[in-house]
């Protein structure tokens, strides 16, 4: 069951009566029923791998928490963050090292013989572990720094780490933030159901009336890169970023917005990323979840801005390389970190050799626009790494690209048969996509969540805008199409 | 104990306030998903308004109501049977016949078709199953054409019959259909537009009848005359070879690229459930296929004809069923004079076929022989 199953549409209404009636000293284990049945309805082996590392990281905790020494809290973190890695690098990465091994040893030896081959090890991809792994392997550091005492209540750690609204694809939540919720779960009142509600029908309607439908034409040119050739290909990679972010951001809304109807708070994901002026504040902006728990358990412990601008572009490789690899087992997502690694170390080589640090309101509006403009175009390149299948079909579109350039109004006939979509559809089509787009710079301008905004307003213009975005969901939708979310596959 | 007291009320106060919150946040909820359904029915509503938005493949099908008189003559299949055959001549010596073929019909839609309209089915009479070289495949190429291709049957037949019914497509495509138009929403106004102002020009021209009626013997011989010249001009374009044989061409491919199992079991379970159906409503099956031109069966690898034939006269055989094979038929594979593209008859040539098989098919002339019909 996902988010966009109309099962879920029955799922969650009696959840929510069941939550209402369970004494609040029983929530927890009513949200844990259902979490862990929610991730055994995807498969029943991806609820044994949650609960075997839940149960590592629980005793771990304790361990670290009541450690007499040192030394002894020190091992035991080591002990946890292998447990909890391991498992990590087991289910998501082993075939690719030993495919890479395989390849590197067929290299080495004399006349290529592949004796040396080892066999390459199909594992299930357990849903979520990416997040999960995550969210336990913050809490194990944050005890460990004695930030906060472990949790000795297992029912509501394993809560903690399975809740179902995040549990396939974030938010990446903390422990200080979301176990006190956990402890004391609350009836949501009347604000939070609403605002709930609103974020899950903003949610749906990024999910469902733009991503999905953009991913029928990206999915067409990204199988079969090689039947298309010129314009087509950057069009291609502009839908993907405006598809992944409406898809991701889709899934993170709906996620936070069902969480609340439960009266538990999670964080915020995005705010706006497209409109950054450099990749930092796009980090800064995107999956903010995931950028947070790089920067507060990698990059500050590599020394993070300290220690001159040589330590500090090697600190930001390492973690865009980390978490690129993160994202998945292979070499294009691998680029895709170095890449950005790359822009934001770029970004502090030039500013720094260039007067002293400025903000984004110290430029003049013309240059903030360039900025945003320029930002927008490297991060929408570096996503065609991101979403190619390998570095090959990454080249085929950068070559496609400029193929008949040289006759432009050729170039824009051909962009036109490749679309192969009549004109009106792509109106259609981008009806929903201006609404974002409007959207986001209102809450970009206003500084506040489009969600939040809406319900400030006036009654008849609030309610006309919710009646309008149920219609808009109705009708823009892909009818019969259950697309996964993208980062449900990470 | 007042305190106690005191404590008791500021909690029941507190609950009956935050379930009241409650209550309203809901009954809000309720509305705004109360206006949104009101305006997506009005919506539908303003969609359904627009005639170009209709299945109008299935009009025939509006035919068969209360009071229709069986039919003795039918028959299923695809755009093979639904454009080569016509009963004009047979229905006009007074038997009734209905062609129940639609494009990219397959077996189990055939059935389902048959199901709906079983009272339509006279019994005693015939039903002719074309087999096409796709049949025991899919003579769609792409999911989202197979997916589009089954909506069409939510339109006219019961979901008890329609082969893997789903509620959601019922409720897109049939009962909401503005739910899955997409960009068809955009054009109902400018649609509608045309319709008013092709309707106002229709009654200015019955208006002003008196006036044409006196100009149109002489335009009439214009018109006549120039359409002489563009049925020559066309005649002339179809007969440049390349043109027809590039059709036969796409038309193999659309039927046999990227199509392995050719024979699926599935496909052959319900063309014997076809069979069954027709048997079990007195109807006597035949099975067919349809006449093709040389630029389309010359395409096909002998061994796979071969095994076509083998296949079709097996199941033939196991449900005691006749097969006449049309498809190499000498007659027709040569004259493109009766080809609409390669794989389809043209008008002519699906009442020469027509009047052909109700001679040749001894099943089809020995009921009508019964109903003192000459073929």
């Amino acid at each position: 069951m996902l988010f966009n199953n109309l099962t879920y549409a029955i799922f969650i209404p009696v959840v929510f009566i069941l939550y209402r009636i369970v004494p609040i000293r029983y929530r927890w284990a009513l949200l844990l029923a259902v979490s862990y049945w929610f991730c055994a309805q995807l498969d029943i082996r991806f609820l044994l791998v949650l609960f075997i590392q839940s149960l590592f990281a629980y005793v771990f905790g304790i361990l670290i928490d009541t450690a007499k020494t040192e030394r002894a809290r020190r091992r035991f973190t080591a002990g946890a963050a292998a447990e909890l890695l391991g498992g990590l690098v087991i289910f998501k990465y082993l075939g690719f090292f030993t495919e890479n091994l395989n390849a590197l040893l067929y290299h080495l030896t004399p006349h290529g013989e592949n004796f040396l081959q080892i066999p390459v090890p199909q594992l299930f991809v357990p849903i979520g572990i990416s997040f999960y792994t995550l969210q336990v392997l913050g809490y194990i550091l944050d005890v460990s720094r004695g930030k906060y005492r472990a949790e000795w209540h297992f029912g509501r750690f394993l809560l903690f780490a399975s809740f179902f609204p995040q549990l396939i694809s974030g938010p990446i939540g903390r422990g200080d933030k979301l176990l006190p919720q956990y402890r004391r779960l609350r009836k949501p009142n009347g604000r939070q159901i609403s605002m709930g509600l609103k974020r899950m029908a903003w949610g749906y309607f990024k999910k469902l009336a733009i991503a999905d439908v953009l991913a029928v034409t990206v999915n067409k040119i990204f199988g079969a890169p090689d039947i298309y050739i010129g314009l087509i290909f950057p069009a291609s990679v502009l839908m993907y970023t405006i598809e992944l972010y409406c898809d991701f951001s889709g899934y993170s809304d709906i996620a936070v917005g069902t969480a609340q109807l439960f009266g538990v708070e999670l964080d915020q994901n995005f705010n706006t990323p497209y409109l950054s002026q450099n990749v930092r504040e796009f980090w800064n902006r995107w999956h903010i979840s995931l950028s947070g728990w790089f920067r507060d358990y990698l990059y500050i412990p590599l020394g993070g801005s300290h220690y001159g601008i040589p330590k500090r572009v090697r600190n930001t490789l390492i973690v865009m390389l980390t978490s690129g690899l993160w994202h998945g087992a292979s070499w294009t997502f691998l680029f895709w970190g170095l890449l950005h690694g790359l822009y934001q170390s770029a970004d502090v080589l030039i500013t720094r050799t260039h007067g002293p640090k400025k903000v984004n309101e110290d430029y003049p509006k013309p240059v903030r626009i360039l900025r945003t403009i320029v930002t927008f175009s490297l991060i929408s390149f570096a996503w065609l790494f991101f979403r190619a299948d390998s570095m090959k079909t990454a080249l085929t579109f950068m070559k496609g690209t400029f193929t008949g350039i040289e006759d432009p109004i050729q170039y824009l006939k051909t962009f036109v048969i490749c679309l192969d979509m009549p004109y009106m559809q792509m109106v259609w089509i981008s009806i929903p996509v201006i609404i974002l787009v409007i959207a986001d710079f209102v809450s970009f301008m206003k500084k506040k969540e489009i969600v939040e905004l809406v319900s400030a307003g006036r009654p008849a213009v609030r309610y006309t805008v919710y009646v309008l975005l149920l219609v808009g969901i109705l009708l823009f939708s892909q009818k019969g199409v259950t697309a996964e979310f993208i980062y449900s596959g990470f | 104990m007042q305190r106690t007291e005191g404590n008791e009320n500021f909690t029941r106060r507190r609950r009956v306030r935050r379930n009241t919150r409650l209550g309203s946040t809901l009954l809000k909820v309720a509305g705004v998903c109360f206006a949104a359904i009101l305006v997506v029915l009005f919506l539908n509503w303003l969609y359904l308004q627009d005639g170009q938005n209709r299945y109008h493949e299935l009009d025939k099908f509006g035919w068969i109501g209360e009071g229709y008189e069986p039919s003795y003559l039918s028959n299923v299949g695809s755009s093979h049977g639904a454009y080569g055959l016509d009963y004009s001549e047979i229905e006009a010596q007074g038997l009734r016949c209905f062609n129940f073929a639609l494009p990219s019909q397959m077996f189990d839609q055939d059935l389902a078709v048959l199901q709906q309209f079983q009272e339509g089915l006279a019994p005693g009479g015939v039903m002719l199953i074309p087999i096409s070289y796709f049949s025991f495949n899919d003579e769609t190429v792409t999911e989202v054409e197979r997916e589009g291709r089954a909506t069409r049957y939510y339109q006219f037949v019961d979901p008890e019959y329609i082969p893997d019914y789903d509620w959601f497509v019922d409720l897109t495509t049939h009962r909401m259909p503005v739910l899955s138009g997409g960009y068809k929403l955009l054009l109902v106004p400018s649609h509608i537009i045309e319709q008013k102002k092709a309707d106002r020009e229709a009654e200015e021209a019955r208006l002003s009848l008196h006036v044409l009626a006196a100009e149109s013997e002489e335009s009439a011989e214009t018109a006549d005359a120039e359409a002489e010249n563009s049925d020559a001009e066309a005649a002339q374009e179809s007969e440049e070879p390349d043109e027809f044989e590039q059709v036969g061409w796409d038309r193999f491919v659309r039927h046999f690229e990227n199509k392995p199992d050719y024979f699926l079991p599935e496909r052959e379970q319900q063309l014997r459930d076809l069979i069954a159906f027709c048997r079990e409503k007195e109807v006597t099956p035949v099975l067919i296929t349809m006449p093709f031109h040389r630029a389309y069966t010359d395409l096909i690898h002998e061994d796979f004809l071969e095994t076509f034939d083998q296949e079709v006269d097996r199941i033939a055989q196991e449900t005691g069923t006749n097969y006449y094979n049309y498809g190499m038929d000498e007659r027709f594979r040569d004259n493109r004079a009766l080809f609409g593209n390669a794989d389809h008859l043209n008008e002519e040539g699906a009442l020469y076929f027509t009047q052909l098989i109700c001679s040749e098919i001894p099943e089809i002339r020995e009921m009508l022989e019964q109903h003192g019909i000459t073929p």
